[in-house]
């Protein structure tokens, strides 16, 4: 796979300001590039580090697939799908995608080759999600959940479909060993073991959960709801409780990475960055961290650094903050423009954030070290 | 900065209502969200019909279509999706805050390819109560922030609809929801079976505008871009979208319309405290309410609009040259004129000093 150079527009600085609110004043120092896309950008994947220049997969409102190096240099054309790029996913050489043309699709880093995995005439595909540990890849249509086994997988594994809900399935989260699979719909989530027994176990709270997320130590399964909160089952203790107090609908979870100290679910949803910390016991009557503020806008995605202890958060605004996770304390990444952001995560081992917005551009934002004023 | 709490309760399913400007005015502006017209209807009442004709129709715009259930007659469009009706209770106490989850996940992601439409049309099932459809707009935020509600237009069956508008609690319910009504198939019945249908749509909803056509040849600019839901364009419309009711109520549990005056300022505190207490406890009845009010102590115009127990309202221009008489419209089961009308004059302030 080669890269090649396009013309592109390199943006003036941003002021690395220090943001108030009695956070604690940092910069960083920062550099920009952006990027016009063809359409507004759904769905960010930062690529292995030894592939396609360190580079970043964007899907795209039009069905469209782009690939670019950390660098802001052009990647190939991955375009395959018809319509609306639902979601990204990456294993080993192999970016996936799904689209609202019912179509998964692979596509090989190293040749550039799209194949097609699977496709359906019903519901959207959405949702995509991997598991490292087993190789297999899910993506939730209407009431049912596929899992299929990739080339990461081990010889003779098998697919799954899993279909016995309530309502149709708006999320799915792998556990961290890869065996079983948490789907949320109506009144609750429901546990599958990838072990062909076929029983699921459902957990149950009233109402519509819009997205779930698994904790890295496979303790906690949290669901997002429509009611604005977060649920929480303890599945060592078997208690579940609520998390909440949030201005919206809370659409990004994220873990932060075993790098950076005691577990922290990192999410969207309130005006500042939110990072629960949950530990080895949970965030039971404990406050979350509060990571930077601005005067409008709502944070629409987050993203967890891979290996420092940095959190990005992006708005309705299209601001972007990086903060850090200890103290709250944050520094302007992009400064607002009413583009709200999209999608973000971050490339190049760390070293770039990728922020897409609904106005079809993607920033590519390089953080250096880490100065305090 | 909003607070985070831990265990803290959900969010409040009714706005209060007379809250102060920082949360009653929304930033709006229309800028640039996508209207959605729902058509509605009992089976075999013409919606597939209308909605080709929507479709095919030199306009020039584009629409993305959401059906319920594929009929025996083709859609004719690019985009269409079929939606499972997917009905859910908000979990936040409001006991009648029904939503249709379906909508929302359909019409987030449509929103993220709005480049292809310029309006999107929502057919619902013959069987469909309008209710759960029409709240989803007011209470899911994504929605709430990319599209606007902009019509309710009921289809009815001139031939069927005597006949069943009396068993079938959901043919009068969409006739309540309803912004247009069109009154189809005038080939299939006379003239007297004509009145009887207009004058039975006209006691459960007086102020929808009401058409009346044989093959859904109703003029399609009278029902697409209507903006029924803009609380500022209510304040236009204003005062001819209170029209007087119909003297003939009858006293059953068949739906009615209910029009209140006040010609005395409203106390803000007295009028927000009994509407939280109507909704709370009358909600379910209350298909759709309307208000324009003189807030006592305030130039300008308070307008909201609520379905069952959501509510939106804002601030409008002053009163001005209006005559600053408040006014208030609702369609719903058993609703009593006098009890209402009672509490209505009580919110005024010049009852306080009495």
């Amino acid at each position: 796979m080669t890269l090649s150079a396009v013309p592109e527009t390199e943006m003036p600085m941003p002021l690395p300001g220090a943001v108030d609110q009695g956070t604690t004043r940092v910069a960083y120092g920062i550099t920009h590039k952006r990027l016009d896309v063809a359409a507004n950008v759904t769905a960010i994947k930062g690529l292995p580090c030894d592939l396609a220049g360190c580079g970043v997969a964007v899907g795209l409102g039009n069905g469209g697939l782009a690939v670019f190096g950390g660098d802001g240099l052009t990647g190939p054309d991955l375009t395959a799908h018809g319509a609306a790029v639902t979601g990204l996913a990456g294993l080993e050489n192999t970016l996936y995608s799904i689209a609202q043309d019912n179509k998964l699709y692979a596509h090989d880093l190293n040749s550039g080759a799209n194949s097609l995995l699977f496709s359906s005439s019903g519901q959207w595909l959405s949702s995509l999600t991997t598991a490292p540990k087993t190789g297999y890849i899910a993506f939730v249509s209407g009431k049912t959940a596929f899992v299929l086994p990739t080339s990461a997988s081990e010889a003779g594994a098998r697919d799954f479909q899993f279909t016995e809900h309530p309502s149709s399935l708006s999320g799915l989260a792998f556990s961290p060993d890869g065996r079983r699979l948490a789907v949320s719909h109506y009144d609750g989530i429901t546990l599958w073991p990838l072990d062909g027994s076929g029983k699921g176990e459902m957990l149950r709270w009233k109402g519509y959960h819009i997205g779930v997320s698994w904790s890295p130590d496979g303790r906690f399964v949290v669901s997002a709801t429509q009611e604005r909160e977060l649920h929480v089952w303890d599945l060592v203790s078997g208690k579940d409780y609520r998390l909440g107090g949030y201005p919206a609908k809370i659409h990004e979870l994220e873990w932060t990475g075993p790098d950076n100290g005691p577990a922290k679910l990192v999410c969207s949803g309130a005006d500042v960055i939110t990072a629960w910390p949950f530990g080895d016991v949970g965030p039971d009557r404990l406050p979350p961290v509060e990571i930077g503020y601005v005067y409008s806008g709502r944070v629409t995605s987050v993203a967890s650094h891979p290996n420092r202890r940095l959190v990005a958060g992006g708005y309705t605004t299209g601001t972007v903050l990086i903060g850090g996770l200890q103290k709250g304390e944050a520094a302007y990444a992009r400064i607002a423009d009413n583009q709200e952001i999209s999608a973000l995560d971050w490339v190049k081992g760390g070293r770039v954030l990728a922020a897409g917005t609904r106005s079809a551009t993607l920033d590519l934002i390089t953080v250096g070290e880490l100065k305090v004023q | 900065m909003s607070e985070i709490l831990n265990e803290s309760g959900g969010s409040a399913c009714a706005e209060e209502v007379c809250q102060d400007d920082a949360r009653t005015v929304p930033v709006k502006g229309s800028s640039g969200k996508t209207p959605v017209t729902i058509l509605t209807g009992y089976l075999g009442a013409g919606k597939t019909t209308l909605l080709n004709r929507i479709l095919t129709e030199q306009h020039g715009k584009r629409y993305a279509v959401v059906v319920n259930e594929f009929g025996e007659e083709g859609i004719d469009n690019e985009l269409v999706l079929d939606a499972e009706e997917e009905i859910f209770e908000m979990n936040n106490g409001c006991i009648c805050c029904t939503v249709r989850g379906d909508l929302i996940r359909i019409l987030s992601g449509l929103m993220d390819r709005a480049e292809e439409f310029d309006g999107i049309l929502v057919e619902t099932t013959g069987l469909a109560d309008p209710g759960p459809v029409v709240q989803t707009f007011f209470v899911d935020d994504d929605l709430r922030d990319r599209v606007k509600l902009d019509t309710v237009v009921t289809l009815i069956d001139a031939k069927h609809f005597l006949s069943k508008v009396d068993s079938q609690h959901e043919a009068e319910e969409q006739v309540a929801f309803a912004d247009v009504l069109i009154i189809n198939k005038l080939d299939l019945v006379d003239e007297a079976g004509l009145e009887a249908v207009k004058s039975k749509v006209r006691q459960i909803n007086p102020h929808a505008r009401l058409f009346t056509t044989s093959k859904s040849g109703v003029d399609l600019a009278e029902i697409l871009d209507q903006g029924s839901f803009d609380l500022q364009k209510l304040l236009e419309l204003e005062p001819g979208f209170l029209e007087e009711d119909p003297e003939d109520h009858e006293h059953d549990d068949s739906i009615t319309s209910v029009s209140l005056t006040c010609n005395e300022p409203i106390d803000a505190r007295r009028f927000s405290e009994w509407m939280r207490t109507l909704i709370r406890e009358r909600g379910t009845d209350i298909f759709r309410s309307k208000g324009i009010l003189k807030i006592a102590g305030d130039e300008r115009r308070y307008v909201f609009q609520g379905v069952h127990m959501v509510m939106d309202s804002e601030w409008g221009a002053n009163w001005e040259n209006h005559a600053p008489t408040s006014r208030l419209v609702f369609i719903g089961r058993n609703l009593d004129e006098a009890e209402l009308s009672e509490a209505f004059s009580g919110c005024a302030v010049a009852r306080e000093a009495a």
